[in-house]
């Protein structure tokens, strides 16, 4: 039985409450509070293992919230942000947040990304990832797909390898152009995008219904770990 | 012209004057203030230089034919010269006051429109800043109890999930709430658009990842029916605003849904178009009548008619050959440009 901690920190005590009971459901021990301050000081009682934070709260807000609590930790964090709020979602990333939904968000979708953040600091980091019939070997750099034996290039194998080992997870282009190309001054977006499309060629059974890795609007890619359909 | 007529109205009415004075045998004294009258009047009609001209000539007229000797410039009494330079120095005065007044009224006038387009500049800030802050508070109020909605129903789905006969109603209430969901996204987003407060934010779309961020968004219509996804090989990315992608190809996906018949196929696909990308929805329902008007074939369509447009692509709907309808949106083909290679 899983006995990670939640805080659940959202002004509007509809979602708070509903979100805590399904996340009690989901077998996490949860902890909620209604705006940024009452967040913090339950943040430095508790110490959860992640935080749920909506971004727009009287009093104190959000972002506050997640730049004082990346001032003495780096727990994960989700981001619950609002449709048309595009940039208060980067902001927030760029204050260190690790993930966000966007409202009215699915519960699954929900509990997958919270999985995901909370696996991190669970497993000793393993040498070889196993997705469905995908199997990539960080020490030989090898990756085969059932029996086949997928011939990556070497960026191709760097690339799946930064999003392999953060699967479930956004990686953001900046992410991906310091730590794959060691921040090269000529990388740009674009670079990153044609070497991406040539790695999803390689990978994907299905290119026209991509299953392992998915563009992520305005941020940068995921590597679905867990398939929805 | 106009500046040739001043002049000329000018001289005209100092003759006319003269004339009258002379004719009549008016004394001095009456025919000074005349002058002076009539001066005060020309240059607040004509400006500057025709009120110093009709003082000059007047003076000059006064001089000759008013003041002793008459009919020469020669003044004898000493009055007479106290009289004509009080007379040239009060019509020059005179005109300098009249020009002064004239161009105060006009300042005041600007200010006055300048105030005014201020205020009225300011209103519409004003204005502007409300329809922000109302489309702001009106999203955050939807999508909050929405949000709370579905929470609610994935928790109904969790307790009555060893009851069959209700998984059916559950499955509804959730499929409705998103649906209401989309609409409120898609007006928000028109509203946002008409506002001007929210600019297309594009970059380089795969067609693949816009069908797939359907699929989650219409899992009911993937489940209910076969949905063949097509992508072209050498389909380059569409440069497009990732959500209004998004939204365009929901509301399209969902009005083929619904005008097919159950368990028909539904085809999706992404095609090169000289430097455009082609998406498609195909669908084998009763396809378009040409008489059917929006509250026939719904909003949906025309939501993704203005989206398109505000992402500088293009829709249409069409029969399709063998029945049914398609529609086809038409979007900017991303360029990307990888330079070096670290390989």
């Amino acid at each position: 039985m899983n006995e990670r901690a939640i805080l659940v920190v959202d002004d509007d005590p509809g979602i708070r409450d509903s979100l805590s009971r399904e996340l009690r459901a989901a077998g996490y021990a949860t902890t909620i509070a209604a705006d940024g301050r009452e967040g913090l000081s339950a943040f430095r009682t508790q110490a959860p293992d992640l935080l749920l934070t909506d971004l727009a709260m009287p009093v104190s807000d959000g972002f506050e919230l997640i730049s004082a609590i990346r001032g003495f930790c780096r727990t994960p964090v989700i981001v619950l942000s609002v449709r048309g709020s595009d940039a208060d979602k980067i902001r927030a990333l760029d204050l260190g947040a690790d993930d966000f939904v966007t409202k009215p968000f699915s519960l699954p979708e929900l509990l997958a990304r919270v999985r995901a953040q909370l696996r991190r600091s669970t497993s000793a980091s393993p040498t070889v990832l196993e997705f469905d019939d995908l199997t990539v070997d960080l020490e030989r750099r090898r990756v085969t797909q059932g029996s086949r034996e997928v011939k990556l290039t070497r960026t191709e194998f760097s690339l799946l390898e930064l999003l392999a080992t953060h699967a479930g997870k956004p990686v953001f282009m900046e992410q991906i152009i310091a730590r794959v190309w060691d921040s090269a001054a000529w990388t740009t977006h674009d670079t990153v995008r044609v070497h991406m499309s040539a790695l999803r060629r390689k990978l994907e059974p299905d290119p026209s219904s991509p299953r392992y890795i998915v563009t992520e609007p305005w941020v940068g890619y995921r590597f679905i770990a867990e398939p929805t359909s | 012209m106009r500046v040739f007529g001043h002049w000329l109205t000018m001289a005209g009415t100092i003759i006319a004057l003269t004339a009258g004075g002379v004719a009549t045998h008016i004394n001095p004294t009456t025919m000074g203030f005349t002058y002076l009258i009539a001066v005060v009047f020309l240059s607040a009609w004509a400006g500057l230089r025709i009120g110093v001209a009709a003082s000059i000539v007047a003076t000059f007229c006064y001089n000759f034919f008013f003041l002793p000797p008459l009919h020469t410039l020669h003044v004898e009494d000493p009055r007479n010269w106290v009289a004509l330079s009080a007379f040239l120095f009060s019509s020059l005065m005179v005109t300098r006051l009249v020009l002064a007044a004239r161009s105060q009224a006009a300042e005041a006038e600007r200010r006055r429109i300048e105030v005014e387009a201020n205020a009225h500049i300011e209103a519409l800030r004003e204005s502007d800043a409300l329809k922000t802050s109302l489309l702001r508070a009106l999203s955050h109020d939807l999508s909050t109890p929405l949000t709370a909605i579905s929470i609610q129903t994935e928790s109904l789905k969790r307790q009555t999930a060893g009851a069959p006969e209700l998984a059916g109603t559950v499955a509804a209430i959730a499929d409705e709430t998103s649906r209401l969901r989309r609409r409120i996204d898609n007006l928000l987003t028109m509203a946002r658009l008409e506002a001007g407060r929210f600019a297309p934010h594009p970059e380089p779309t795969p067609p693949a990842d816009i069908f797939r961020s359907v699929r989650e968004s219409l899992p009911l219509v993937f489940s209910s029916r076969p949905v063949a996804i097509s992508v072209a090989a050498d389909c380059p990315d569409a440069y497009v605003d990732p959500w209004l992608a998004l939204e365009i190809m929901v509301n399209l996906v969902e009005n083929a849904h619904r005008a097919s018949a159950t368990g028909a196929p539904i085809e999706l696909a992404a095609a090169p178009l000289d430097s455009r990308v082609r998406l498609e929805v195909l669908d084998r329902g009763p396809g378009i009548s040409h008489d059917s008007d929006v509250a026939q074939r719904g909003l949906g369509l025309e939501i993704a008619r203005s989206l398109a447009a505000a992402s500088g692509g293009s829709f249409e709907l069409e029969n399709r050959n063998g029945g049914g309808a398609v529609a086809r949106v038409e979007l900017p083909a991303a360029v990307l440009a990888a330079e070096g290679d670290a390989e």
